[in-house]
């Protein structure tokens, strides 16, 4: 019983930590200089329903993109919603 | 109703529809969908299409000619290479179609099949933009021209994503008509875009107006 209290513990320590872990993607992108095109970007990324924060840098050809908490995205799905807008990813860095 | 009044609505209905579109580019995102609404110098138009890949997209196209004529149909455009650079990307587009036109004339309502091709190529960075578009259209006994434009473009200031973006763009055309003589034209004109909307509003230095409008979405 005692050893099943302190697991009920442990689980609900864990789990709200596991729960709003999310990811910060940072993406080099290739040919990222328009802003109306780079609207592909983000609606690719929108439409996963894993993002919950993507923010452009065009100067620096950047893309960041936060999931939502408890989400995640492969290195493969990251690259497949660049090349689907229209782009080519050049390296993907994970904060 | 009769049939010219039929084509007008039909052709302002398009507009109507495609009034909260229109694109920069032929071919979208996978799964975008562009609207286009273009009151062009020698045509109305309105188009929507869906590109199912990055490369390719499939369309309607809506366009009332100035000289009395419509054309109805669908439209294919593909990517045919792009180059994506860190800091520009240039691109060749292929656009074909095929559809019926239809003369608004009163008394001289003719309907015919109609077909038209042409490629654009563009390159483009933060600060300008150059493009080359030809597009050959055969419209049975009807009409037929061959049409080629150069696009010269500069930003007068550098936004981030999310800004009112502007452009200063210039048209060189050239169109070349079945029995006449060919017709040049420049057209200065200004790009706005903001988010997933896109304006651009000018006038050719023959005095036509000339406006268009794109979404994505």
């Amino acid at each position: 019983m005692k050893l099943f209290i302190k697991l009920s513990i442990l689980v609900f320590l864990i789990a709200p930590v596991s729960l709003s872990y999310a990811d910060t993607i940072n993406i080099r992108v290739k040919g990222l200089v328009c802003d109306f095109c780079a609207r592909g970007i983000e609606r690719t990324f929108k439409r996963t329903g894993k993002v919950e924060d993507l923010t452009i840098d065009l100067d620096a050809g950047h893309v960041k993109v936060v999931t939502k908490p408890g989400m995640s995205m492969t290195d493969k799905e990251v690259e497949t919603a660049i090349t689907d807008s229209g782009y080519h990813m050049i390296e993907i860095e994970r904060e | 109703m009769k049939r010219a009044n039929c084509c007008i609505l039909m052709v302002f209905c398009s507009l109507f529809f495609a009034a909260s579109a229109a694109p920069a580019r032929p071919v979208s995102y996978k799964g975008g969908w562009v609207l286009e609404g273009k009151f062009d110098i020698d045509s109305y138009w309105g188009i929507v299409h869906y590109s199912p890949e990055s490369w390719i997209s499939f369309g309607s196209r809506t366009e009332y000619f100035k000289d009395g004529w419509l054309f109805t149909g669908g439209q294919v455009n593909l990517l045919a290479k792009r180059w994506n650079h860190e800091k520009w990307q240039a691109n060749v587009f292929v656009k074909s179609g095929v559809g019926l036109v239809t003369t608004t004339d009163r008394g001289n309502n003719k309907q015919d099949i109609a077909a038209f091709t042409g490629f654009s190529a563009d390159w483009e960075d933060r600060r300008y933009f150059i493009m080359y578009e030809n597009n050959y259209m055969y419209a049975g006994g009807i009409e037929s021209f061959f049409d080629q434009k150069v696009r010269l473009g500069v930003a007068p200031y550098i936004g981030d994503f999310g800004d009112i973006h502007t452009w200063l763009m210039l048209d060189l055309k050239c169109k070349i008509s079945r029995g006449k003589t060919p017709d040049f034209n420049i057209v200065p004109l200004v790009r706005f875009f903001k988010g997933p909307i896109m304006a651009e509003a000018g006038s050719s230095v023959k005095g036509d107006v000339y406006f268009s409008w794109t979404m994505l979405f």
